[in-house]
């Protein structure tokens, strides 16, 4: 079998939504934020600590879907928290992320341990993962089909809070303020809107986003948490975040493609190219992305000077 | 003022966690505080102690865990004898130190394990000439160092990996089996090589994909090859990666593709923790006896006997590797395989079968294996 043939593939695209869904959740948490002039390297910690909290919620109350809430609470509880120390309590925003991604590695194996006697994951807690939807009609179509239906249920939120996220910067007041509260703070204390009220709203669905991607890694990926299951996630959310300017399109679009170098270097391995080469493929696209980013800015800079002048 | 008291807290939530691990690590069921408190003038004064590093942490169902059940049951038989474990974590930065730390440290003698350990003694021991050092599963060149406090006890993973290979090549239909690796490394592949010698002795026209995830902490990645081996339609996973593992294995539930652990037996873990479906997947785990390495090392420290400055290979025959015959394997591998799985043991442990190493193995050799069984 030859290149092509293993990645054109139905299998091959199934498995690059289900590479990028946590990412896609994360990236949009990380774009909302820095729409709102917010720079949330806490996506990271975020996303951790909710996936405890999803595997904790599922496993004490015997049903899925408060693990889901579990998570999406703590995701915004932890947002928030990120929120009031850099806002209320004035400490230095990348610090107060830097502080609570590490907390969220050693909180989270601490509690784990609390509960479980366990530093390694909670297999012993079953806490069961959220159910794959098969969709109607598509499911039928050949190829179609194999792509896109059978994903889990929150791999179609991802797709849906997409959108939403979209609409709801572009289209609605809030958006609107959030956006303001990143590029023009003033103008929005001039017009008698709270800024920080915005920022904390703004947070606040981010924490939503992350907390929804991190119960994805712990009960859609696996069914069990396991410590520093994220692995980098929400720091790859960041860069896309950068390379799609954030723009949520944009932005989901890179994640996809950082995704989909992902998926490439599992499914190559397989074959007779050199394994080292291939781990460095989603490397490489991030570069390749922000040189390419970083171009495209510059002309347009350049662009503008000319209009002014 | 506000900041200063938000930065305190801040420090105080990052560092309490850390205490509070810290404090559960000493083994016996004290509390750190405690055995501090007991002190000196306790009645185990004239205990022996010893310092474990866990360059990882414990409760990884695998390697780390099967080496601190040895310790367990060390301290169980000897009555003198106490074992504080230290674990580090993945950060590879702190690793040295530790050992270093642990050195220093008023105990009789250090234990390390993990192949990353090898490179870390060969240049903490010379500084630490009386203190004594027992390294399992990595070793030091004792031709160019001041090493000689240190013993050092590999295990033939090869030899082990032979058998997997073997079980793995008799009981797949479609001769196609695939490995899932941490990293491409010498201590990983020198699983892959035995794993394919050991398939092609059983089975000539056997395939073999291996893959290697590049990280041993990411179980969602290590799921995402194990849906790839699956999709490549291998009948057969053998996985050692540490905690990425963990995801294969979890994919080869899904896709009933029987798999085998690695290190100890990780069936027995899933069904301890109630999971029988994941424990029937496991159809057996190539057994490193860490464990028992450990516990035949500081057994000939404490009679005297041990022998420092020397290398010693735990292969088959002196009990460091194997297969882990557990129910499930006795329930469902056929008798036919199991006879011929305790004939190749036997072969090897006569020395009629030469298995390769990827220790020392050039990188042409290995990709000439690898080719040779290539789809």
């Amino acid at each position: 079998m030859n290149f092509w043939e293993y990645v054109f593939t139905p299998s091959f695209a199934y498995s690059v939504i289900r590479v990028s869904t946590p990412l896609v959740l994360a990236t949009l948490g990380v774009v909302i934020t820095s729409k709102a002039g917010i720079t949330n390297i806490g996506m990271e910690g975020v996303m951790l600590t909710s996936a405890l909290a999803a595997v904790f919620g599922s496993a004490f109350s015997g049903n899925i879907w408060v693990g889901l809430l579990a998570a999406i609470l703590c995701g915004i509880a932890a947002s928030l928290l990120l929120g009031y120390l850099s806002m209320q309590l004035k400490v230095d925003g990348a610090l107060a992320c830097i502080v609570f991604n590490n907390m969220a590695i050693g909180g989270t194996v601490f509690a784990m341990y609390t509960v479980t006697q366990d530093k390694g994951n909670t297999i012993s807690l079953h806490s069961g993962s959220l159910p794959q939807i098969q969709i109607p009609i598509l499911k039928e179509i050949p190829v179609l089909g194999e792509i896109f239906s059978n994903h889990n249920v929150l791999s179609y939120a991802a797709l849906l809070l997409t959108v939403v996220i979209c609409v709801l910067l572009s289209k609605t007041a809030l958006g609107l303020r959030i956006q303001a509260a990143g590029e023009a703070p003033q103008a929005l204390s001039s017009v008698g809107v709270d800024l920080k009220t915005v920022r904390y709203t703004a947070l606040g669905i981010s924490g939503l986003l992350g907390g929804i991607g991190g119960a994805f890694m712990s009960m859609g990926y696996v069914s069990w948490f396991s410590r520093d299951m994220v692995a980098g996630r929400g720091f790859i959310a960041l860069a896309a975040d950068a390379m799609g300017n954030s723009n949520p399109v944009g932005a989901v679009l890179s994640a996809m493609l950082f995704a989909m170098a992902e998926a490439l270097s599992f499914t190559l391995q397989t074959t007779s190219i050199p394994p080292e080469l291939v781990q460095m493929l989603p490397y490489l696209v991030t570069i390749i992305g922000l040189i390419t980013y970083s171009i495209k800015k510059s002309r347009s800079r350049s662009g503008k000077s000319i209009v002014s002048n | 003022m506000k900041k200063v008291v938000v930065c305190a807290l801040a420090l105080m939530l990052l560092v309490l966690p850390l205490t509070g691990c810290g404090g559960e690590k000493t083994n016996d069921g004290q509390s750190q505080s405690q055995a501090e408190a007991n002190g000196t003038k306790d009645a185990k004064e004239d205990a022996t102690k010893a310092i474990i590093v866990i360059n990882g942490n414990l409760g990884d169902r695998t390697f780390f865990d099967a080496a601190y059940s040895g310790v367990t049951r060390l301290m169980e038989d000897y009555d003198n004898l106490e074992i504080k474990a230290i674990e580090t974590g993945g950060d590879t930065a702190k690793w040295e130190p530790a050992v270093a730390d642990a050195a220093e440290e008023d105990v009789d003698f250090v234990i390390c394990i993990s192949p990353a350990m090898g490179d870390i003694l060969q240049e903490v021991a010379p500084q630490y000439p009386d203190q004594k050092f027992l390294l399992l599963d990595a070793e030091v060149d004792y031709s160019t160092g001041d090493v000689d406090n240190v013993y050092c006890a590999t295990f033939a993973q090869n030899e082990g990996s032979f058998l997997a290979g073997a079980l793995a090549g008799m009981i797949s239909e479609n001769n196609k089996i695939g490995f899932v690796g941490g990293m491409d490394t010498p201590s990983i592949n020198d699983f892959l090589v035995g794993y394919i010698e050991g398939a092609q002795y059983v089975n000539p026209q056997i395939k073999v994909v291996p893959t290697y995830i590049g990280d041993y902490y990411d179980p969602a990645k290590g799921k995402e090859f194990g849906l790839v081996l699956a999709d490549q339609g291998v009948e057969v996973i053998f996985g050692a990666a540490s905690e990425s593992g963990l995801g294969a294995i979890e994919a080869s539930k899904e896709r009933k593709v029987p798999f085998i652990g690695v290190d100890s037996d990780q069936s027995q873990y899933f069904a301890d923790d109630g999971d029988a479906e994941t424990a029937e997947i496991i159809v057996s785990s190539m057994m490193k006896y860490v464990g028992e390495g450990i516990y035949q090392a500081v057994s000939m420290e404490l009679e005297g006997t041990c022998p420092y400055g020397t290398h010693v290979v735990l292969g088959i025959a002196e009990g460091g590797v194997g297969l882990a015959k557990n129910d499930v394997y006795n329930r469902l591998v056929p008798d036919e395989v199991k006879s011929r799985i305790e004939e190749i043991e036997r072969e090897i442990i006569d020395g009629k079968i030469e298995i390769s190493s990827a220790i020392g193995m050039s990188q042409s050799d290995l990709d000439a294996l690898r080719s040779s069984v290539a789809p």
